[in-house]
């Protein structure tokens, strides 16, 4: 363990069993959902005020699609959390993800090209970040990290990926 | 490389043929302003602001032609840009997946090629690194060339030298005959690997096509046909719906891979074709990143099948990298057998399991439901006589879909062994997918809860292609069988078995 900036890092070798998320993150996400939320809302408010009854077919189909979006936008962030796990060693990184459909993806160090930290403002007020690794055959994310975490997981893969270049030189 | 180095210039046509694109968008904009009725007295002015456009682009291209210099040296090719920006590109002969050589209307007009260099990376798939235009004569010998400095990369041998060296016509036009003595075949010299006849053609470019695509073309003209007689006229829709889905396509294709031709010399395959635009491949068979047998219902009924491999910067407009049109299936089989022996996959395949009848079923109520809807909503219609061809319709696509049910269950299945992963997909269309480990970039393996409860799922291979990345996606099987295709990638790369430099 490493301290910095008051929060504790843990070692590369530490990451090498299963971590979960930081629960901050479910704040995160909750927050996100909110955002999303406000169209389909907005949309029904709007189609409502348009029909100018809500007996409307066509509103209490919007309303069901709305209502839909809604519990599983306030359902989805607690099951994300408690399923999302992510490992890294040496020379692959695993991610154990998703809410009804679940997904075990696993990525050769090998095959990464560019490793990025992305941080929203959303994911900045929790002190959140993401990684993604990019491979020629897409990008892979590791969502919600603490952010000393995510520049921490950054830094390792890139002197991974410079030190493989290198060598194939 | 220094001032004396020699070096090559792209043909003037290239500069003529950027202008006639901007002249042709300025006139578009001309027309429209026109056509909305612009103000004499501001017309002046407009046509002053137009032509100096035109001039600045002229200019631009001018010097641009002028200060690119295109380096042919010993180990890489520099392309050299000196204008506002210095640009510098450096490409080793051995990073190069394939060499194009295309030649479009204005190219066939003023006698000249663009020879595209491709390397194997998704940054590069839809735009090739680099490409330079010249003189049709000098863009084959330059190919030869390159293709020779490619081998030689490779394979650290020395190719022939047959009669390759560019002619020494023009100061700047000089590349360096290098290749003297031992044997190569040329590329334009080797026996054909199989011989590809117009009929060949015509019928890919026909039963080629996804079937549904060539089923709904045939409904179009039937319906056509039938109004035709019934009413006296043909109904425009259909007739646009049949022409822009099923003749354009097919005549697109005809025309792209007419005069279809391919050969191989040691580990470099050559695939030319082309009726107006001509189109030439060269690529390395290391480059080649899965392999893809495919058999849509019209051509599987017929007993063929077609080969595609894919190879960054051989996509065509369809992107479709194709290493053999429709053929007897066994021609195929034994074309892929005797190009790509590393492929193939003799293992046992593994059938789907019962619960994927759980999301074909799940399909198949969408695909009801909402032939349903619909049948509902035009029945409501007073349709006549019409009424009983809707009626045949709606039985003919039930029965296509319960039949599309039976054949998503039957065909999906999956095979491997240690280097080879074979994943057969598609229901009518079916696509046998060979997919080397070391080329897969990563996989995951997704389940629904009812597929969990079963310890099922399907699994989602991800990897480079020629049209920027692809994925492949499995049919449900055992999580632990799936899951073993992360696994072997990793133990290859663990103990060595993947070696990065047998693909380069």
């Amino acid at each position: 363990m490493v301290e910095e900036n008051g929060q504790t890092v843990p070692d590369i070798q530490e990451l090498s069993d299963f971590r979960t998320l930081n629960p901050l993150s479910k704040n995160a996400m909750y927050l996100g959902n909110l955002i999303v939320l406000a169209i389909p809302v907005a949309i029904t408010v709007a189609l409502g005020l348009y029909l100018k009854s809500y007996t409307d077919f066509r509103f209490l189909a919007m309303l069901a699609l709305a209502a839909i979006v809604v519990v599983y936008e306030l359902v989805s962030p607690p099951i994300f959390y408690k399923y999302y796990r992510y490992r890294m060693d040496d020379d692959c990184i695993e991610v154990r993800s998703g809410v009804i459909f679940r997904a075990h993806t696993l990525v050769p160090v090998e095959r990464i090209h560019q490793v990025e930290v992305k941080k929203g403002p959303i994911l900045r007020k929790y002190g959140l970040a993401t990684v993604t690794m990019t491979t020629a055959g897409g990008t892979v994310s590791l969502e919600y990290l603490d952010e000393p975490i995510a520049e921490e997981i950054a830094q390792h893969l890139n002197e991974k990926i410079i030190k493989m270049l290198k060598a194939r030189q | 490389m220094n001032e004396d180095t020699p070096y090559l210039r792209n043909h003037w046509s290239m500069v003529v043929s950027s202008i006639l694109k901007v002249l042709l968008a300025l006139a578009f904009i001309i027309v429209i302003a026109v056509a909305n009725g612009m103000p004499a007295e501001i017309l002046p002015y407009y046509a002053l602001f137009i032509s100096l456009i035109l001039a600045l682009v002229v200019v631009w291209n001018i010097i641009i032609w002028k200060k690119t210099r295109y380096y042919f040296l010993d180990d890489e090719i520099v392309v050299l840009r000196d204008t506002v920006f210095r640009k510098e590109l450096r490409i080793q002969y051995e990073r190069l997946a394939s060499v194009n050589v295309q030649r479009d209307f204005i190219c066939r007009i003023l006698g000249t090629a663009k020879l595209a260099f491709n390397l194997n990376s998704n940054v590069n798939v839809s735009q090739a690194e680099a490409f330079i235009v010249l003189k049709e004569e000098d863009a084959e010998v330059l190919r030869k060339d390159v293709y020779k400095r490619m081998f030689q990369a490779s394979n650290g041998t020395v190719g022939t030298d047959d009669g390759t060296d560019v002619p020494d016509t023009d100061s700047e036009v000089m590349i360096q005959p290098q290749y003297a003595g031992a044997g190569v075949t040329p590329l334009e010299d080797a026996e054909p690997l199989v011989h590809i006849s117009t009929f060949d053609i015509f019928l890919h470019s026909i039963i080629g096509m996804p079937s549904i695509q060539a089923l709904f073309g045939v409904l179009m003209a039937i319906y056509s046909i039938v109004t035709f007689f019934m009413q006296g006229a043909i109904s425009i829709l259909p007739l646009v719906i049949l022409i822009a889905e099923f003749v354009l396509p097919a005549v697109g294709t005809f025309i792209r891979y007419y005069g279809y031709r391919l050969v191989r010399v040691g580990d470099t395959v050559s695939v030319s074709s082309g009726l107006f635009s001509t189109r030439s491949d060269s690529f390395k068979l290391s480059k080649v990143n899965f392999v893809r047998v495919r058999e849509p219902l019209f051509c599987r009924l017929a007993g063929r099948a077609i080969l595609e491999a894919e190879v960054v910067g051989t996509a065509n407009e369809n992107g479709i990298p194709l290493l053999c049109p429709t053929k007897k299936k066994d021609i195929v089989m034994g074309l892929f057998h005797d190009l790509l022996p590393e492929f193939e996959c003799n293992e046992v395949h593994e059938k789907q399991s019962k619960t994927s009848l759980a999301t074909i079923g799940l399909y198949m109520a969408v695909y009801l439901s909402i032939l349903a809807v619909i049948t509902y909503l035009i029945s409501s219609l007073n349709l006549g006589v019409w009424g009983i061809l809707l009626y045949i319709a709606v039985v003919i696509l039930v029965v296509y879909i319960a039949v599309w049910g039976f054949l998503a269950y039957r065909n999906y299945s999956l095979a491997m062994d240690e280097d080879i992963l074979k994943i057969v997909t598609g229901a009518y269309d079916r696509s046998v997918n060979y997919v080397l480990f070391d080329k897969i970039q990563y996989a995951t393996v997704r389940s629904s809860p009812l597929q969990r409860r079963h310890g099922d799922g399907r699994c989602k291979v991800s990897m480079l292609s020629s049209r920027g990345f692809t994925e492949i996606l499995s049919g449900v099987f055992k999580a632990e069988v799936l899951e073993k295709i992360s696994a072997t990638v990793m133990a290859r790369i663990r103990d060595g078995r993947y070696d990065f430099r047998r693909y380069q």
